[in-house]
């Protein structure tokens, strides 16, 4: 089987899938600009708004110092009334 | 040679008729493979049609004091399958205590198969610790749907093991919004591609196939083939 020209052989250590996708980073590394602030407010208003739409993912958030510090999701009992409320 | 497992992140999410899909298109890829069957419930040789093997396998060897390596079925020249076997409950209870006291027995067991295959596929029961314990594997993969109970689940395992969407309907919000999640904070642990909800998949095991077999030009069957393809490049790029 014919083989890629070296140039764009994949690297050993494939990038993630967020890197591949992410144009803003390669351009950074292209124009050797690391520094170079720039927030992608349309990716961040998206997760956002997945984040808020369904109120269970706000009682199990996704941190970096996940693990042990999940709350269990009943440290109270339901007071009748909030109980199958939206928010 | 390359070991797999997968195991659901939850019960029901479509774990056995996946690896049955992939372990079909490994084989269509040229690759040799073995798929065993780790799970009492004893489901992955039907995908094969093998009802014929009836009882045996590894595990109603392991009892019945018989050889574990001679319950193997041979689907094609490439493609072999090992059974569990049919146990009663208390029966796998004392399977799991052998396991549990000897952990390595597959490990030792996967060296003695090490030159006749290029693929060992472990299909992983849920809560069976001695089980799961089938020694070295490159790609211990996790198969999730994207739904409220694996986020939560996934949050509590907190482990490290590659993840796999199943199922991934992308005309739901809820499976979009909690992907777009998961890319986002899982990004290198999940797996670059999802196996899309496709009915072929159920069909698949009442027709007595696997996926690839029973429809080659339905999406499941797509995927199984992608995912196939994945595995091989990890495993080059891991070697």
């Amino acid at each position: 089987m014919a083989s890629l020209p070296a140039k764009i052989q994949l690297k050993n250590q494939a990038p993630s899938r967020n890197e591949r996708a992410d144009d803003i980073a390669r351009l950074k590394v292209e124009l050797r600009l690391p520094s170079l602030e720039y927030v992608d407010v349309s990716a961040q208003l998206e997760l956002s708004r997945a984040l808020k739409r369904w109120p269970l993912l706000a009682d199990f958030p996704i941190t970096d110092d996940r693990g042990d510090q999940v709350p269990l999701p009943v440290v109270q009992p339901v007071r009748q009334g909030k109980f199958g409320a939206r928010k | 040679m390359t070991s797999l497992s997968m195991r659901g992140v939850r019960g029901g999410v479509g774990t056995t008729s996946l690896m049955a899909a992939l372990g079909y298109a490994l084989e269509s890829l040229g690759e040799r493979v073995l798929l065993i069957d780790m799970s009492p419930e004893n489901l992955l040789s039907l995908h094969f049609n093998l009802r014929d093997s009836g009882k045996s396998g590894w595990a109603r060897a392991m009892l019945d004091d018989q050889d574990w390596y001679k319950q193997a079925w041979g689907l094609t020249p490439t493609l072999h399958i090992l059974p569990y076997g049919r146990l009663s409950a208390q029966e796998s209870m004392s399977i799991e205590q052998q396991l549990i006291h000897d952990p390595q027995i597959w490990a030792r067991r996967q060296a003695s198969l090490a030159a006749n295959y290029d693929w060992l596929l472990f299909d992983l029961p849920q809560r069976l610790p001695g089980h799961a314990a089938i020694g070295p594997c490159l790609l211990p993969i996790q198969v999730a749907e994207a739904d409220a109970a694996c986020h939560v689940l996934l949050l509590q395992q907190a482990g490290s093991n590659p993840v796999l969407v199943n199922r991934y309907d992308p005309g739901s919000q809820l499976q979009r919004d909690l992907l777009l999640i998961w890319r986002q904070y899982y990004a290198t642990r999940l797996l670059p591609l999802t196996v899309h909800a496709d009915e072929a998949m159920r069909e698949a095991l009442a027709f007595k196939q696997p996926v690839g077999q029973y429809a080659p030009e339905s999406l499941a069957a797509q995927d199984a083939l992608s995912l196939a393809t994945w595995c091989l490049a990890r495993r080059r790029e891991m070697a």
